[in-house]
């Protein structure tokens, strides 16, 4: 189940060849250009270290359909989330209990955060909760990887 | 096979269920098929307790014989089919019988049974015996399962079998020793490794409450007490096998659940061990806030550097091909200090006050994603008159790597001089 730790070299590798592929200038583009073509160059870099995860794989679709389809906002929200609140609901009026009405409310608290969850890693609406986690830990780890190739950029270059 | 002619009791010509066959052999055999509706309960169990190695000699002579009417599914007739032809002596077709018994009733029939049933060792013959309960129990069982029936081949109906037979084998010999405790294991057996990846899809969407079986362990890995479970594939059979800790519920549907519990539970304690701060934390609820904290921090810091390099900008064109070449990880224990730094200052969400690194005017920068992917996305957007290269995406994860990459080197140049615009577009290289 659990990957290795990708090798910072590589990311920071890819990372600027990407970087350098948009050959990145200060003429013509302005700050913010450049912001988002570092980003999307971190993304793929990131996604591409780790080409078996769903989560790589769907964030790669994002960012491929976001140039197809020219759109002003990524449609990350076609999905419709898999799981609702209703039942918890139903439940915590229903009963009396104390310990069932907490059991039920720590229930609603934990879907709610899923929700959250899902909305953040990228292809996590499409993903049941084993998925979801385990997802959610390699994504992490890219994450922090990447955070730290990129603050050693900052760092060598200032 | 020794095991039929010690019995005595089948018929080797496919009669009808041998009455003598129930008090050894209890009712869920004898009434499993002839009901068809799987409700046969209580009754036979009494005759039971008395009864030792109860379920593999009826299972073996049972399914062969059905297994030599049955197609694809399990075309189950109230009466043993009469084409019930001379013993196949060979050992390995029984086996696939009883398999085929063993794998389809189970689950369901668990959850019938137990639910009558109080006495412990009742229920361990109870779920010895389910091995050995017909198939066309099994066959309205599986679809009060979570099997997929629709989907179900030749290839399926071995895979019972092979199932069945492997659980039998268990059974046989371990019965003895079974005590009450009940363990989960994985089963392990070779045997059942053919083919089962039909069977594998379904079973892996979810619900294992069909494929749970009740096994006895008798590869000698015998613990007291609760055994971990494997929750990953097992390399050859496609089934978890999960066996009802003792004192617990051995319905089916409990059963698949805790089985899930137990996954995410685990997966929780990885995401414990990686998430900074919460080797304190119990409990999903908090757990999964500190989570959700973490990656939205981390990817807020994704951005802020990735502006940051965008300030610093200049020398970045410069450096990139030196850094290419160069290791500079070396540098990575000076980072510390500054990773410490802006550790902190994101989560307290202070802007940096380093005039240096931040342009000026760039107000809420630390929540930068919707407003600013808006503002970024919609002037790119609108001044694009470039097509990207390759259209069509293709699935391949490098085609769609470079597409990505072409695409947006189609796009920058839109906003900026021709001769940006100009350059060819290399295949992207890792």
């Amino acid at each position: 189940m659990q990957n290795t730790i990708p090798s910072k070299q590589v990311l920071l590798k890819t990372f600027l060849t990407g970087l350098r592929r948009r050959n990145i200038t200060n003429k013509g583009m302005t700050l913010l250009e450049r912001k988002r073509a570092i980003k999307l160059s971190a993304d793929l870099a990131m996604a591409s270290v780790r080409k078996e995860a769903k989560w790589s794989n769907a964030l790669m679709a994002d960012l491929s359909r976001k140039f197809q389809r020219k759109t002003v906002l990524p449609s990350k929200h076609r999905h419709v989330v898999i799981k609702g609140n209703k039942v918890s609901t139903h439940k915590r009026g229903a009963r009396r209990r104390c310990a069932a009405k907490a059991t039920a409310i720590a229930k609603c608290i934990i879907r709610k955060r899923e929700q959250v969850l899902r909305r953040l890693v990228p292809g996590g609406k499409c993903m049941d909760e084993c998925t979801l986690l385990d997802e959610t830990l390699d994504y992490l780890q890219l994450l922090k990887a990447q955070v730290d190739v990129m603050r050693l950029l900052v760092k060598a270059l200032e | 096979m020794d095991l039929s002619e010690s019995n005595g009791l089948e018929k080797r010509n496919g009669d009808r269920i041998d009455p003598q066959l129930i008090p050894q052999f209890g009712a869920p055999i004898g009434m499993v098929p002839v009901s068809g509706a799987g409700t046969g309960t209580a009754s036979p169990f009494p005759l039971w307790p008395g009864m030792p190695n109860l379920s593999n000699p009826i299972s073996e002579s049972f399914n062969p014989g059905m297994l030599n009417q049955s197609s694809n599914k399990f075309p189950y007739s109230s009466v043993l089919p009469p084409g019930l032809p001379n013993f196949p002596s060979e050992p390995g077709f029984i086996e696939r019988a009883a398999r085929l018994s063993c794998f389809s009733a189970n689950a369901g029939f668990n959850g019938l049974m137990n639910n009558s049933i109080s006495n412990q060792a009742q229920k361990e013959e109870l779920n010895s015996m389910n091995i050995g309960s017909g198939s066309s129990h099994g066959n309205q069982l599986k679809n009060q399962g979570s099997i997929d029936n629709n989907s179900e081949t030749n290839e399926g109906a071995e895979d019972k079998i092979s199932n069945g037979d492997n659980a039998n084998a268990n059974g046989d010999s371990s019965q003895n020793d079974s005590g009450s405790k009940k363990r989960k294991r994985t089963n392990q057996d070779g045997a059942m490794g053919q083919g089962q990846a039909s069977m594998k899809s379904q079973e892996e969407a979810g619900k294992q409450t069909s494929e749970s079986k009740k096994e006895v362990d008798n590869n000698g890995s015998k613990n007291t007490g609760k055994n971990g479970k494997d929750a990953a594939d097992v390399p050859k059979g496609d089934y978890i096998h999960v066996r009802a800790r003792r004192g617990q519920a051995t319905n089916s549907h409990s059963l698949a659940e805790r089985v899930r519990r137990e996954k995410i539970s685990e997966r929780m304690k990885y995401l414990q061990e990686l998430v900074p701060g919460c080797s304190k934390v119990t409990g999903k609820a908090v757990m999964l806030d500190e989570i959700i904290n973490y990656v939205q921090s981390l990817q807020r810091q994704v951005e802020f550097l990735s502006m940051k390099l965008a300030a610093v900008n200049p020398r970045l064109d410069l450096n990139i091909e030196t850094l290419l070449s160069k290791d500079i990880l070396q540098g990575r224990g000076a980072c510390s200090s500054t990773v410490g730094f802006t550790h902190e200052m994101f989560h307290s969400q202070l802007l940096p006050s380093q005039p240096g690194l931040l342009p000026p005017g760039l107000p809420g920068m630390l929540n930068p994603s919707d407003p600013f992917r808006r503002a970024i996305n919609t002037p790119l957007s609108a001044m694009n008159p470039f097509k990207d290269p390759n259209p069509q995406m293709s699935t391949t994860w490098q085609d769609e790597l470079h597409n990505v990459m072409s695409m947006n080197f189609a796009t920058n140049p839109s906003l900026s001089t021709q001769e940006i615009a100009t350059k060819p577009s290399d295949g992207f290289q890792l």
